[in-house]
């Protein structure tokens, strides 16, 4: 049993070292100046906070990389996140969508924090200034449904 | 005494209420700030939206998870942006396939959307968003 542990920690070892080998995709943050949603829209203090710590980390070009999202296979699912998360909603090329589309993003936004799906619990649990009390999940949909407002009379 | 006390209280009685209309319809004119008016669904979609949307999306609906997410009948209540984010949605939903959602198709075959019946959806609701953002 004991020979039994010792061979399985170091096949375990091994395989550690040669997951390292493979690339994670990792997407690269590529800022353009002037398409980020705040280069666009004078966001309030406390949101502007909100968002950065509760959703930069995967729906922007300003993404925060911890150590660990170098470190197969942790770094895999940080990808996957990070990758998932631009393709539905990206802040930092919110310039590229046009009103209609900016509109139901903001619509999006109110609706997954307000039922709590956003942000992940896997998220929240490796962030904890990511956690979001109720009354600062109300005040982003608030936010987000009086921009919303702006962007179409604009 | 028991009679000043009413000549008193019911006054201030009257006032809280008064004013407890004023704040509510004040609340209500914030939340909702520009009403579609005069948004109206045309005929032809209104018939598909029978067919296949319906059932699930209006107010007297069983399902809340599908009520929270459309009411068909209350469209018209909505402000502009909102309006302009639930069009949004229903193109995106058709055009995906994500409704009508398979459970009630496997239920309710004949309500399926055809192919002219989800470009008719996708194109009305595009031209109503677009309508509503001039």
């Amino acid at each position: 049993m004991k020979r039994f542990s010792k061979i399985l920690l170091i096949f375990s070892l091994v395989a550690f070292v040669i997951i390292q080998f493979f690339p994670s995709g990792k997407p690269a943050n590529q800022p353009v100046i002037g398409q980020d949603i705040f280069d666009l829209h004078t966001i309030p203090t406390e949101i502007g906070t909100l968002l950065k710590n509760a959703c930069y980390d995967c729906h922007s070009q300003a993404v925060r990389y911890p150590w660990y999202a170098n470190v197969a296979p942790v770094s895999w699912l940080v990808a996957r996140d990070v990758n998932m998360g631009r393709e539905h909603l990206d802040f930092g090329k919110w310039g590229e969508l046009n009103k209609r589309k900016q509109i139901k993003a903001l619509s999006e936004i109110a609706e997954e924090v307000e039922d709590k799906y956003m942000p992940m619990q896997i998220y929240i649990n490796m962030h904890s200034e990511a956690e979001l009390t109720d009354e600062q999940r109300e005040i982003i949909v608030l936010w987000s449904e009086q921009l919303a407002e702006i962007i179409l009379e604009e | 005494m028991k009679k000043t006390g009413i000549t008193i209280w019911l006054p201030l009685a009257v006032l809280f209420f008064i004013s407890t209309a004023f704040i509510s319809f004040q609340t209500t004119h914030i939340q909702n700030p520009d009403p579609a008016e005069g948004f109206a669904i045309p005929e032809d979609v209104n018939q598909i939206f029978e067919k296949s949307c319906f059932g699930c999306h209006n107010v007297e609906a069983s399902s809340d998870k599908a009520k929270k997410k459309l009411l068909i009948d209350q469209l018209a209540d909505l402000s502009k942006a909102k309006l302009v984010a639930k069009l949004g949605n229903i193109g995106e939903v058709v055009e995906e396939n994500e409704m009508p959602p398979e459970k009630f198709l496997a239920k309710y075959p004949d309500n399926a959307l055809t192919e002219d019946e989800t470009k008719r959806l996708k194109e009305w609701a595009q031209e109503a968003a677009d309508g509503l953002m001039k």
